[in-house]
């Protein structure tokens, strides 16, 4: 594109050069002629005044000799004087006199000319010219010169090679011009065209970098701010991605070795709950083992195996034995604290009959109730159903340490215990043990359930038992998720009520379970 | 006395002497002839020449334990068929239960009232007399009841 204008603003401008060349020319030309005409018309006057006499009289040497002094003059090449007649009677260039046969052609039609305006011709580069002698209305001769035209060649030659100068510098600087316009537009344009390509390639690093002040150079330089711009935004964008790729690494590898950690943690807490198990069976073992020889010993002696001891040692042996039994259900309640808080005891939900597994429960205890002279009752609601899920040997535990509890604690009066369903939802139910026993003073009621806690210090010798019968039932209760409450009141008695969620069984033919 | 009792040829395995001593001096009182056995391999070594009418054999022993005596006796066809209770002081539930799926014909934990032994011996040879053929080995008593009854002193009694 940028050549094609060039080559079209160069063209024009030699045509033009052309044309202005060819016009001053002519109108050198032309004013040359005019000039010369006028110079030649002028030289007539002055010869035909200077001749005017020698004419009239003929001298002939005289006109001989002013045509020789005239045609000194370089440009003029002739000049001839003609008679009345029209013949020749002197020429610059021929000796005098001339003698002339006839008329000359020229001569005898300048003098037959009339009129004030001098005869005039171009031939062949030369302008002859000439006018008549007139005296009065008379024609006494007539004058003629041949100019040369040598110095108006001579000046066209000169003007033309002045017109093909300045048109050879014309086109030179038009060439220059061209090329610097092509520099300071067209470059930059083609540089800026290359750049754009360049960095929708993906080169953001390219500059334009101009250093001209013009249109080109502001459109440029605009076009590098972009660039600029564009390749920070880039690499602020390219930070920002390692950076966030950075943080994902980083926060990947801080996750795996959680993860690590953690899959250790519970490994390691696994091996401390393996290990926790151990130790308590380990430590089952070992205290039942020699608590067996004291038993067994002591069992041994009451039974008069291998002699009847004497009566006093009896009552004595009655008491190791006595100590033994409760040593013994210390070490099964601890262990089984021990069991639940370690994690260990699993529940072992099956179906089982309500009224069945309760009146298997509570039939040993009863027989303690009797022993000493308290009524017991037992009852259950009828909106129950007749097959529940749970774990029968836990609830068990749960009712047991309740029930011994309130007999242990009750001198006279009744344990009464009753099982109903409680309204709401999710569906739930609950076992209460009620008692008529010495009652729990508020203020102790919160910490019953703690462990190695009764409400008064004393009362562990005097009604005897652990201490932990009630956080035990506590504990499982919690892990069957349920609760125990107590209401008490010194003098009267306590109800412990267990509100445990209620699972009743999908399959109707459950079998009673085996206590 | 006692009648049934003094018919019982018993072996008591245990490295315990106490708990030998104990169970000996109350089976021979009531009239059993007992052998004892202070370790696994001294126990086979009786059983080569001895069929005694029941075992009393304790798990946890050094050497050879109570659980592998119990592969033994139950591998030799000629003492396959004695009725064999674990006496133990292994009494947490998971025991039980191992015990029971090993085959036992009886679980007693220690320490025990010695009348309950006395109830669940005879209960077990019951058992095992109402049996028409030897068991083959390994097989588990099926939830008869009396094979993995215990003493009522063991609170894991379920």
């Amino acid at each position: 594109m940028t050549i094609r204008l060039a080559s079209l603003a160069s063209l024009l401008m030699l045509a033009v050069t052309v044309a202005l060349t060819l016009i001053t020319v002519q109108r050198e030309q032309a004013t040359f002629r005019a000039d010369t005409e006028a110079e030649a018309d002028l030289l007539l006057d002055t010869l035909i005044r200077t001749t005017r006499d020698q004419l009239y009289r003929r001298d002939i040497d005289e006109l001989d000799e002013i045509t020789d002094i005239v045609a000194n003059d370089e440009t003029v090449l002739q000049v001839s004087i003609f008679d009345e007649r029209g013949f020749l009677l002197a020429q610059s260039d021929l000796p005098s006199p001339v003698l002339a046969a006839e008329a000359d052609s020229l001569g005898a039609m300048l003098v037959e000319r009339e009129g004030d305006t001098p005869y005039l011709s171009w031939e062949a580069g030369q302008l002859v010219a000439g006018r008549p002698l007139i005296i009065g209305s008379r024609a006494y001769g007539a004058i003629a010169l041949t100019v040369s035209t040598a110095p108006l060649e001579q000046q066209i030659q000169q003007t033309t090679t002045q017109a093909v100068l300045i048109a050879a510098v014309a086109i030179v600087i038009a060439i220059v011009l061209n090329f610097l316009a092509a520099r300071r537009i067209t470059g930059p344009l083609r540089q800026l065209t290359y750049a754009a390509n360049l960095m929708s390639a993906g080169d953001l690093s390219v500059r334009v970098s101009p250093s001209s002040k013009d249109e080109v150079g502001q459109l440029s330089r605009t076009f590098d701010e972009m660039a600029a711009s564009i390749q920070r935004r880039e690499t602020e964008l390219r930070e920002l991605n390692e950076s966030l790729e950075q943080q994902v690494q980083a926060r990947t590898a801080e996750l795996r070795q959680q993860n690590e950690e953690l899959i250790v943690a519970r490994q390691r807490a696994e091996e401390a709950t393996q290990l926790k198990s151990q130790f308590l069976a380990n430590i089952s073992h070992e205290l039942r083992t020699p608590l067996n020889a004291i038993m067994g010993y002591t069992q041994l002696m009451l039974m008069g195996i291998p002699v009847e001891l004497p009566a006093v040692q009896k009552e004595q042996v009655q008491r190791i034995m006595k100590s033994s039994e409760t040593l013994l259900g210390l070490i099964n309640n601890l262990l089984d604290l021990a069991k639940i808080e370690a994690g260990r005891t699993e529940l072992v939900n099956k179906s089982f009959h309500l009224r069945e597994w309760i009146a298997a429960t509570t039939r040993p205890l009863e027989v303690l109730a009797h022993e000493k002279q308290i009524e017991f009752a037992v009852s259950v609601d009828d909106h129950l159903p007749a097959v529940i899920v749970s774990d029968a040997e836990r609830l068990r535990q749960i009712v047991v340490n309740l029930v011994s509890n309130a007999v242990k604690f009750t001198d006279q009066g009744s344990v009464t215990v009753w099982l109903e369903k409680l309204s709401g939802e999710p569906p739930r139910w609950s076992i209460s043990i009620q008692d008529t026993g010495i009652g729990i003073p508020s203020h102790a009621q919160d910490f019953i359930f703690e462990e190695f806690r009764q409400a008064d210090g004393t009362t562990t010798r005097q009604h005897g038992g652990t201490g932990l019968g009630l956080a035990i039932a506590r504990n499982l209760a919690r892990i069957m998720n349920g609760v125990i409450r107590v209401k008490s009141k010194v003098g009267e008695g306590s109800t412990f009520t267990v509100e445990l969620p209620l699972v009743v069984a999908e399959v109707a033919d459950a079998r009673p379970p085996v206590i | 006395m006692d009648p049934d009792v003094s018919t019982w040829n018993i072996l008591i395995v245990d490295d315990d002497p106490d708990s030998l001593g104990v169970a000996h001096q109350f089976l021979t009182f009531l009239g059993a002839k007992v052998t004892i056995a202070p370790d696994g391999a001294k126990a086979l070594e009786i059983l080569a020449a001895l069929a005694p009418t029941f075992i009393l054999l304790d798990l946890s022993m050094p050497e050879l334990d109570g659980w592998e005596v119990f592969k033994q006796v139950r591998a030799n066809p000629a003492t396959a068929s004695i009725p064999v209770i674990a006496l133990t002081a292994h009494a947490m539930k998971e025991d039980a239960e191992r015990v029971k799926a090993a085959g036992f014909d009886g679980y007693i934990t220690k320490p025990y009232i010695l009348t309950s032994l006395l109830d669940n011996i005879k209960r077990v040879l019951a058992e095992a007399a109402s049996r028409p053929a030897p068991p083959p080995p390994e097989t588990p008593k099926s939830s008869n009841g009396a094979g993995h009854s215990h003493s009522e002193l063991t609170h894991e009694s379920r």
